[in-house]
């Protein structure tokens, strides 16, 4: 079994593209500005961050207008939807096994004279 | 390992701030105040529809005993609980809607919306039914359907519009993953099907008998309504 490291995406692995899945996943649906005050972004940086999530296929962007005011809604395809399980899945499994090395390592170290 | 000890970036550290994220967006998402309150001002809006409403009168012949069985009902009541109860919910997935828009994150009402209807509708057909059927009613009230008097009483209880509205409150503290939401629904099932009126009777001789059952359940709705409308304005960002 390969290790759980190399299952990790590069694009979904980074702190804030992930918090922009998970929010897309929970919320269905997400106003730009929701994303910009929850992960304390500035535009510039949320928009970055969002055209490599579009890039690779992972969210939808839809522009469009409420009254005057425009406004970004971003939802989660398919393939987004999957690589956000697989990586919880992942990091899930790089716990486990952190913890299943910590006391055995902890027991090396007490039994070493 | 403890949370102090995680490193910034570790996996931890990353699945914490997602779980974070998510009760966030789910904070942010709940609206059951105004649900609350919209179900509790029908629920009281019924008691004229009961009261003034026409009384039908269906008779069967209950051939085994040689006698006719009886069912009063008051037939407005088919009428009112079927269109207030499908408006109530048109009004709560507009109202959500319209808060999802103004908050930015996506709605998941529909699934309430839906099993709001289709339980009004059918809970009020199968009522309908049993009104019509008095000497199945009888049947079933005696205890020959489910083999006990008592859990037949409950499951009739269980057969009408408030029962309807405590049903779908279930679906949506399950949208919400609200355990304040289900402790409410279950407790405000146990009033409809114990049929609880804390003392409350009005004289069975009374056109108003009904009165404090309807007051205490459509009350409870709107008491419930108002907490989760103040619990919603301090948990909002």
């Amino acid at each position: 079994m390969s290790h759980p490291a190399n299952g990790l995406d590069d694009v979904v692995h980074q702190r804030v593209r992930l918090g922009i899945l998970t929010i897309a996943h929970e919320a269905r649906r997400v106003e730009f500005g929701f994303l910009r005050d929850t992960l304390d972004l500035t535009a510039g940086n949320l928009g970055q961050h969002l055209t490599v999530l579009e890039k690779a296929g992972l969210v939808d962007i839809e522009k469009g207008y409420e009254g005057k005011r425009a406004r970004t809604w971003v939802s989660l395809s398919a393939a987004g939807e999957k690589a956000l399980r697989d990586e919880i899945t992942q990091l899930k499994r790089l716990i486990h096994d952190m913890e299943r090395a910590t006391p055995k390592k902890s027991a090396r170290q007490s039994a070493t004279p | 390992m403890t949370d102090a000890s995680v490193p910034p970036g570790t996996p931890h550290e990353l699945l914490s701030a997602t779980r974070e994220l998510t009760r966030r967006v789910r904070t942010t998402q709940r609206g059951t105040g105004f649900p609350l309150l919209v179900l509790g001002a029908i629920t009281l809006l019924a008691a004229p529809f009961q009261r003034y409403g026409h009384v039908v009168r269906t008779c069967e012949s209950n051939h085994p005993a040689g006698t006719y069985v009886c069912s009063l009902y008051p037939s407005w009541l088919f009428v009112y609980w079927p269109i207030a109860l499908t408006l109530a919910y048109v009004a709560i997935a507009g109202v959500s809607i319209r808060r999802s828009l103004q908050r930015g994150v996506g709605t998941r009402i529909k699934p309430y919306v839906i099993a709001g209807i289709v339980l009004a509708l059918a809970l009020t057909a199968i009522t309908l039914w049993i009104a019509h059927n008095p000497t199945a009613h009888q049947a079933f009230l005696g205890g020959r359907r489910v083999g006990s008097t008592e859990l037949s009483t409950y499951l009739l209880r269980l057969v009408s519009p408030q029962a309807a509205i405590g049903l779908a409150l279930l679906v949506l503290a399950r949208i919400e993953r609200s355990w304040a939401l289900l402790a409410f629904a279950l407790g405000y099932l146990v009033i409809i099907v114990g049929a609880l009126d804390f003392g409350w009777v009005i004289p069975r001789s009374s056109h108003w008998v009904f009165l404090p059952h309807v007051i205490i359940t459509g009350g409870v709705l709107i008491l419930g309504g108002i907490y989760f409308l103040l619990a919603e304005r301090r948990t909002t960002p």
